[in-house]
């Protein structure tokens, strides 16, 4: 069981991982067709999910600052437990 | 979390190899002032770092040294590619190929391993910071050390990066200690450690 409060964040959580996960098996796997489909369904996924939660929450990397003013240090960093 | 990005931060394309000098270069790579203790050690204290400039500038400088770490690697890996038994024979890079064949394996000039005690995570945040501003002046060192040895101006061209890069990393710590000071008493910076004693912190 995942603890995460946040919706849009879990999508992250989820999309990310699936990601990773299919990432490894085309490690060793590139020409499985079928896991590639896969792969390119879970990075349209993870995609989506990003974009949605930086909309709200601000950029979860650090080339992906859009606002006006530097926002990279507003929200709640990883380890203090603010993001889940 | 991290993912990678395919690419160096500054191309290294080095065509002579140097046995010589890529035992002098993997210092920065496993040594006391390298790229590896530089990157562990602000990542292990971000922690405790009370300050959100503070927190910023560990975390983002300590994921560039990672990307250093990567520079020195490829370095070192381009400059003993193809060694013939002789050459290694010659160049004094014997006693490395001996335990490594030609991999990468972080230890110093002098062959002694990468190791935690290189680097401090004091749970202070002005102990942590002088010791990074410190560590970056020793690597600053250590690269000018490097490039009164190395004449290959393919070699020197990425080490005059990473020494520049140095320079910059002092400069922001700091201004992440003045950042930390400026929370802290004037008349007292000693007065408690904003880490530990949150209790009796003024302000923020």
């Amino acid at each position: 069981m995942m603890y995460c409060d946040n919706e849009l964040l879990r999508k992250v959580y989820e999309t990310g991982f699936a990601l990773d996960d299919a990432a490894l098996y085309l490690d060793t796997h590139p020409t499985d067709r079928e896991a590639m489909k896969y792969y390119q369904c879970v990075q349209q996924a993870n995609r989506d999910a990003v974009q949605a939660y930086e909309r709200v929450h601000g950029p979860l990397m650090i080339n992906r600052v859009e606002s006006e003013d530097w926002s990279w240090n507003d929200a709640p960093w990883p380890w203090e437990g603010g993001m889940r | 979390m991290w993912r990678y990005e395919k690419r160096l931060q500054y191309p290294v394309k080095i065509t002579q190899t140097n046995p010589k000098m890529a035992q002098f270069i993997i210092s920065q790579y496993g040594g006391p002032d390298g790229e590896a203790a530089a990157s562990m050690r602000y990542l292990s204290q971000r922690y405790a770092m009370p300050y959100e400039k503070g927190k910023a500038v560990l975390n983002d400088i300590g994921t560039e040294e990672l990307a250093h770490f990567e520079i020195i690697g490829a370095i070192v890996h381009q400059l003993t590619r193809n060694l013939t038994p002789k050459e290694i024979e010659e160049s004094g890079f014997g006693p490395y190929y001996i335990d490594h064949t030609v991999g990468i394996w972080p230890q110093s000039a002098g062959g002694i391993p990468f190791n935690a005690n290189q680097f401090q995570s004091k749970g202070d945040p002005i102990t942590d910071l002088f010791e990074d501003m410190a560590a970056e002046q020793k690597a600053r060192s250590t690269y000018d050390n490097i490039l009164r040895m190395v004449k290959d101006p393919e070699v020197c061209d990425p080490i005059r990066f990473l020494r520049e890069r140095e320079i910059v990393h002092f400069q922001r710590f700091g201004e992440a200690l003045r950042d930390v000071q400026d929370h802290l008493d004037s008349r007292n910076f000693y007065a408690f450690n904003p880490a530990f004693d949150r209790k009796q912190e003024s302000g923020k």
